[in-house]
């Protein structure tokens, strides 16, 4: 019953008590108060048994009510201890700070980062017990913690290194935002800190590694290659058609070899994401026109008529010069090596807020349901393979990814045995990469 | 003919392009200190410097040359199979006058590249 009804309910209720009183009153004879009272008494039980029931249900809904709070109760106590358990084993540092920047909340995992224990840090102001690398961050982090409102994946982070109590120095990864509350109170910060000392050593270690590796690798193919060339030039001495033809598969074979060191180098920079573009003025006729240059003795080699369509010689975009260069490179080689005989034209479009760089080739195709592969890592079409076995799957890789750091759009359309179009769609200004560290944005 | 002289420790490096530059008068160092003395000594008018190299590296060897000022003005030019933009980045501020990778550029256009910076 809802409670309109029942105090409707009631009201009738004290009218009828109220009414037969006066009723009582002004009648009074023992016959009728003796009616009167039997009246009361079957009226009174029935009040009892509804009021009984009424309570019975209020007495339900207020168990039900305790349950559940109880229950709330529970949970929240099983959150906080898990809240608890984080805060004290996590290896990140945890770290609150008052509107003061005093700490007020110190984790062991901040206890092992700054050396420092709880009851020493706690209520001391952060700038003077944390020991930041100033040059690294114009701001440092306790000014930093109560300007960012946001600890989600996008939430801003800074690398850092911080000198210990003992006086070692930490290199530190930092996540932060400041705490506002809805009663009006001052607000706080938290800041959650990791120390990243061992993987930045990892990554040296592995940068150091590619480069001899690269090192190791293309001397000896450079020095195939070099003297393979020079044998051509018949430097030491003229060669028969048999010596040369195999002079031919020496080198041709060592400069396979040499681009496929190249590209897993590439790759490799890619995937650890070491590949930071420089993004200036490019002139993106300059761009097609040299690239169309260094491509058209394959392209002639190939019988392929490779043509260029450019309006706006003067086009500009923000872009990296020598990325750029290398994605349209890698497309307009892949676009020669699959058109055994036809055309190969690209096209620079204008479109006010973005350019479109068009490739389009009369050559073997993708079937269509190969298509949303081409781009991955190491993926060649059936009709590819079939036609080369030789390629490696990784310039278009390279192409696209390129293409996509520099916040664009890569799309191709194809129709065996027609051709292949490939469309790279880019914005003329670049916005900040999420690639460049807090400072770059910044000084950007 | 120029004289030039070849900084790198793989002989077969250097023969190849002694071969390629065989038109010039061509001294060759197998080692950062090595160069670093006939740089002095011979007063070339070309340095091709590799970068990995044992004892001083190329990258340092650039730097010592770049400050003596009596090899501060002779063209350097980095030649090695470091692909890494870093170590061209390092080179150019150092003062190279370019950066190619071996495995890129064969003897001829080596050669090519040489006259250029000559202004032959």
């Amino acid at each position: 019953m809802n409670d309109k009804i029942r105090q409707i309910f009631e009201s009738a209720i004290w009218i009828i008590i109220i009414g037969a009183t006066l009723y009582v009153v002004t009648q009074f004879s023992w016959d009728k108060a003796q009616q009167f009272l039997t009246y009361i008494l079957v009226f009174g039980t029935l009040v009892s048994v509804y009021f009984y029931l009424s309570n019975r249900s209020l007495f339900a809904d207020s168990k039900k009510k305790t349950k559940e709070l109880l229950g709330k109760q529970k949970e929240l106590k099983s959150r906080q201890k898990t809240i608890d358990l984080i805060f004290e084993n996590s290896d990140d540092g945890i770290m609150i700070l008052d509107h003061e920047k005093r700490i007020e909340t110190f984790s062991p995992g901040m206890e092992k980062i700054t050396g420092y224990d709880k009851d020493e840090a706690i209520g001391r102001l952060a700038k003077s017990l944390l020991k930041f690398h100033a040059e690294k961050n114009t701001s440092l982090l306790p000014d930093l913690m109560f300007t960012s409102t946001k600890l989600k994946k996008e939430s801003p982070y800074i690398n850092n290194s911080i000198l210990s109590k003992e006086g070692k120095q930490t290199n530190i990864e930092a996540s932060y935002t400041m705490i506002q509350n809805a009663s009006g109170n001052k607000p706080k910060a938290l800041a959650v800190m990791r120390d990243v000392t061992y993987e930045q050593a990892l990554v040296e270690r592995d940068k150091e590694f590619i480069a001899v590796t690269s090192h190791q690798l293309n001397t000896p193919l450079s020095i195939i290659r070099g003297y393979s060339a020079l044998l051509l030039k018949e430097k030491a001495g003229k060669l028969n058609a048999k010596q040369r033809e195999y002079l031919v598969q020496i080198k041709e074979s060592v400069l396979k070899m040499i681009d496929l060191t190249n590209n897993l180098l590439s790759i490799s920079r890619i995937e650890q994401d070491k590949i930071k573009l420089k993004i200036g003025d490019v002139n993106l006729c300059e761009i097609a026109t040299n690239v169309a240059k260094e491509m058209q003795s394959k392209a002639k080699e190939n019988n392929v008529k490779l043509s260029c369509k450019i309006k706006d010689k003067n086009l500009i975009i923000q872009a990296d010069q020598e990325r750029l260069s290398q994605a349209l490179s890698n497309i307009i080689d892949n676009a020669i090596k699959y058109t055994p005989k036809g055309s190969v034209t690209g096209e620079i479009i204008d479109n006010k807020a973005t350019v479109a760089i068009i490739i389009k080739d009369t050559g073997i195709g993708i079937p269509k349901d190969e298509l949303e592969k081409i781009g991955e890592k190491f993926y060649r079409s059936q009709n590819a393979i079939d036609q080369d076995n030789q390629g490696t799957g990784l310039g278009v890789f390279i192409a696209k990814t390129i293409v996509e750091k520099h916040a664009g759009l890569f799309e191709v359309e194809s129709k065996v045995g027609k051709g292949t179009t490939v469309k790279i769609t880019l914005p003329k200004n670049q916005p900040i990469t999420d690639t460049l560290t807090f400072k770059e944005k910044q000084d950007g | 003919m120029a004289k030039i002289l070849i900084i790198d420790d793989e002989e077969p490096i250097l023969n190849m392009y002694k071969e390629s530059l065989s038109q010039h008068q061509v001294l060759t160092a197998k080692n950062g200190q090595e160069g670093l003395d006939m740089a002095e000594k011979e007063a070339p008018d070309l340095i091709l410097l590799d970068i990995i190299m044992p004892e001083v590296n190329g990258l340092d060897v650039l730097a010592k040359l770049k400050g003596n000022k009596d090899t501060a003005f002779l063209p350097i030019v980095i030649l090695t199979n470091l692909p890494e933009e870093a170590s061209k980045e390092k080179a150019t501020q150092l003062g190279a006058t370019d950066y190619l990778v071996k495995a890129e550029n064969e003897p001829d256009k080596l050669a090519e590249k040489v006259k250029e910076i000559l202004g032959e």
